[in-house]
């Protein structure tokens, strides 16, 4: 059963691998084949596997206050990945602030800055988005849509201050920021 | 195929050994060597592999193949890597690395550089699975190059080959000097035994130094060498007392045969003496009682002869001197002669003596009728001996098949027969069956002694059956000669009681005398014969010559009885004392015949016939005058001796009337034989 879960998961993992959206709204294609959300979903997927969570803690909530085709794809990955034990779910901005199992919190368009500020909190919270500027604007990863491809940007001292470990290979692929006024740091 | 000697095979199989089993090391430990430095080789790209594959595990979980190229670009750090790909989990290539050049590889602007790569002998390949967390996203697979390890191989090779050749070399060198030390001594070892064994000289030793095995060896083999040398010089000394034995032994043979010869010649002298003076005396008018002397001693003359007769046959056998001579004869002749031989002796003891000749026997044989006589007239006469009353039987036949056909004389009698004990030892000269039949029976025991060696020289054998108390058989079996034209006999059976009683009517008596021993009877046969003779030279006027004929005889007794023999046929001889004597009278008379005396003072006979034919051949004296040799000499080969000395004849003494009668006949001229047989 194991093994052909791991096919299974190959198959997906590589699906949303590949998983870009036709360029129809966005422009060109980033991935041939898949949809923006689709490559957006599987990168949150593997960010899991580069990205060490503070005292022995793993993702195990990703929230978010609103169900979209990204949020949709991403659970499919998730579903996709049981090894992972990862869940994603919808609430409101302010149940996300009060839980104390949202491990991650997928900052949307309208939750940008909530989602901003909660991550002042002493609770660890990895928070990703795909919101230009959010890295920058004191997030931890931003999804980057790029002219062919979908690239990251971290704010790796946010990351690091709040207790994650980022993998030499994540950033070594990743554009390395940090918060607004500071100085912008790529590679 | 030749053979090689030790030293070659020593040195061949030396550095075949080693040759072979370096190789098998040298193989296998370049064969391991290769195979570990491509394991490592493996290992090492293997390795490499992973932490590439590790490295671009991220790019590819966030689909950035210019960074997994970045990544695979560190690859050219390791010069045996060809080329790397990346490889999607569904195959498709993700990211690739290539080596421009290396070695004969180019893979810069091939389209299908795997391909390229897989035709390659040297070139293997290396896949990992590329896994993020536990999932396999991909694989990264490897060309490596190993030519390396194969160019060390083939370095190593080289290297080996040196080894091995070195290898072979020291084997030889190794070889060689255990064949100074082992094999070269025992080459000259082998020398010295060819050397020895050619030689026969026992006297050799073979010297060395070893204090080995091969010392041992020599040692052992000098030591035999010293015992063949003493045995043979033993041996030497054996021989040669062997040799001397022998000499002594032929010398007592020769001694011996000319004793036998001198006793046999001083015997005779007498005897024909003795019987010549009984046969003359027989033709006087004796009374009854000077009859009687007169057949005691013409019997006890005869039975001297035929002693001296035995006894001369069997040293002629002993020492091998008797000769078979075979010639033509007539069965049917021969056995009316033993007939008439045996017809007077069983009249005398009323026993019914038979004949019988099978249909088969041929009329004529060829053989030496003489000794199948004389062995008949041995076993008839033991027969008749023994045999008291019944008969005695001669039976002839032919036993076999056409191929190996033998012909049977077989006498059976009725007589006493012998018993078991007496049985093995029948033939065996001197033998008589117990001292009271010697005593009862008489003779000299050599008769079946005789027998049996005469038909062994014939070629034939001689047995017997006998039961005692009722009778015996002995028979003898002599190969058949066939004459060119030989009819066969009719059968044949005579018996003494009826066919052959009249011819011999006025010498059978009337008196039965058992108990007579074999010789009497054979003595008495023969006084019959010689009856018939003396009888027919008493009654019967013989043929008469009026010849010149000259005797060289120096005893005076055998003047005599030769003047008086001779003239009973009307001759008058001239009588000279020695050979010298003849030769005078030859060279000044006419002589037709010559009686010539062997054994004579001043000038032998043999001397004075070589003169007398000289003078034949040369002066045409007495040219037609024949010489008779007249001697006692009888052992073997004296008359063949004689006849090549010149004599045209040759008679034993005591002379035989009829004998000296027929001899006449034969030389002297047919003017005299007007005088007719009556």
């Amino acid at each position: 059963m194991r093994r052909v879960a791991r096919t299974v998961l190959s198959a997906l993992i590589l699906a949303s691998n590949m998983l870009v959206q036709p360029a129809s709204s966005q422009g060109s294609e980033v991935a041939p084949g898949y949809t923006e959300n689709q490559v957006k979903a599987a990168f949150v997927g593997h960010l899991f596997n580069f990205i060490t969570f503070p005292d022995g803690h793993a993702a195990e909530y990703i929230c978010t206050t609103e169900e979209t085709a990204f949020t949709q794809n991403i659970a499919a990955v998730l579903a996709a990945a049981p090894t992972l034990k990862v869940e994603i779910h919808i609430m409101s901005a302010a149940d996300i602030y009060a839980s104390e199992r949202c491990n991650v919190v997928l900052a949307q368009t309208l939750t940008a800055s909530l989602i901003s500020q909660n991550a002042q909190r002493d609770v660890p919270v990895l928070t990703i988005s795909d919101q230009p500027g959010f890295a920058r604007q004191g997030g931890m990863i931003e999804l980057e849509r790029r002219p062919s491809r979908v690239g990251l940007i971290i704010n790796r001292a946010r990351a690091e201050t709040a207790g994650f470990t980022l993998s030499s290979k994540l950033l070594r692929l990743a554009t390395i920021v940090s918060t607004a006024g500071g100085e912008s740091d790529e590679s | 195929m030749k053979v090689k000697g030790i030293r070659q095979q020593v040195s061949i199989i030396a550095m075949t050994v080693t040759g072979v089993v370096v190789a098998l090391i040298l193989i296998v430990q370049l064969a391991a060597t290769l195979q570990r430095d491509l394991r490592h080789i493996t290992d090492q790209s293997e390795t490499l592999a992973q932490i590439v594959g590790d490295n671009a595990s991220a790019a590819m979980a966030f689909y950035d193949p210019a960074a997994a190229e970045d990544t695979l670009a560190t690859l050219a750090r390791s010069p045996l890597v060809l080329m790397g790909r990346i490889h999607n989990v569904d195959g498709s290539l993700f990211a690739e690395y290539r080596r421009d050049q290396q070695d004969d590889i180019s893979l810069a602007s091939v389209d299908n550089p795997a391909a390229v790569l897989a035709g390659h002998m040297y070139v293997s390949k290396v896949v990992e699975p590329l896994v993020i967390g536990s999932t396999t996203v991909g694989s990264i697979t490897l060309w490596i190059n190993t030519w390396d390890a194969y160019l060390k191989i083939f370095t190593s090779i080289w290297l080996s080959l040196i080894i091995w050749v070195l290898g072979i070399v020291i084997a030889y060198l190794l070889a060689e000097r255990l064949n100074r030390r082992a094999v070269a001594p025992l080459h000259d070892l082998s020398e010295v035994m060819i050397t020895v064994s050619t030689t026969e000289d026992y006297s050799q030793r073979f010297e060395h130094k070893e204090d080995n095995e091969i010392g041992t060896l020599a040692d052992s083999f000098n030591q035999m060498l010293a015992r063949i040398d003493d045995r043979e010089a033993r041996l030497r000394d054996a021989i040669s007392d062997l040799e001397i034995a022998r000499d002594q032994a032929e010398q007592a043979a020769r001694t011996k045969s000319a004793f036998l010869a001198n006793m046999s010649h001083e015997i005779r002298t007498p005897m024909n003496g003795v019987v010549g003076m009984t046969a003359l005396l027989k033709r006087t008018q004796l009374d009854d009682q000077q009859q009687h002397y007169f057949n005691t001693i013409e019997k006890s003359a005869q039975s001297l002869l035929m002693i001296i007769d035995d006894i001369l046959d069997f040293t002629k056998i002993e020492a091998g001197k008797l000769e078979i001579k075979n010639s033509e004869y007539s069965v049917r002749d021969a056995s009316a002669a033993i007939a008439e031989f045996f017809a007077e002796p069983a009249r005398r003891k009323n026993l019914e003596f038979i004949i019988d000749i099978d249909d088969g026997v041929p009329a004529t044989l060829i053989g030496d009728s003489g000794r199948v006589r004389q062995v008949l007239i041995n076993l008839i006469g033991n027969a008749i001996k023994f045999t008291d009353q019944g008969k005695v039987a001669l039976k002839i036949s032919v036993i076999g098949d056409d191929y190996h056909e033998t012909i049977r004389f077989s006498v059976t009698d009725t007589g006493i027969g012998l018993s078991k004990d007496e049985a093995p030892s029948i033939f065996e000269e001197f033998f008589q069956a117990d001292s009271t039949s010697t005593r009862q029976f008489g003779g000299t025991g050599l008769g079946l002694a005789i027998s049996k060696q005469l038909v062994t020289l014939m070629a034939g054998r001689i047995a017997f059956e006998s039961t005692p108390g009722v009778g015996s058989t002995f028979w003898f079996d002599l190969p058949l000669h066939r004459t060119l034209i030989n009819p066969f006999m009719s059968s044949m059976r005579v018996n003494s009681r009826d066919t052959l009683s009249n011819p011999f009517s006025t010498a059978l008596g009337n008196s039965t005398e058992n108990g007579a021993d074999s010789d009497d009877v054979i003595n008495n046969a023969m006084q019959q014969e010689g009856g018939v003779g003396a009888s027919y030279a008493a009654s019967e006027e013989p043929l008469r010559w009026d010849a010149k004929v000259l005797v060289a005889e120096d005893s005076e007794v055998n003047q005599f009885i030769i003047k008086e023999l001779l003239a009973i046929y009307g001759i008058t001889p001239v009588i000279v004392e020695n050979g010298q004597q003849a030769v005078d009278r030859f060279l000044s008379e006419c002589f037709e015949l010559v009686f010539m005396d062997i054994q004579m003072p001043v000038m032998d006979g043999v001397e004075a016939t070589s003169k007398l034919r000289e003078a034949q051949k040369q002066q045409g004296i007495n040219a037609e005058c024949s010489i008779v040799g007249l001697s006692a000499h009888a052992m073997a080969g004296d008359r063949e001796r004689y006849l090549e000395q010149g004599m045209d004849d040759y008679i034993t003494k005591p002379i035989d009337i009829d004998e000296l009668g027929v001899l006449l006949k034969r030389l002297l001229k047919p003017q005299s034989s007007l005088m007719l047989w009556r």
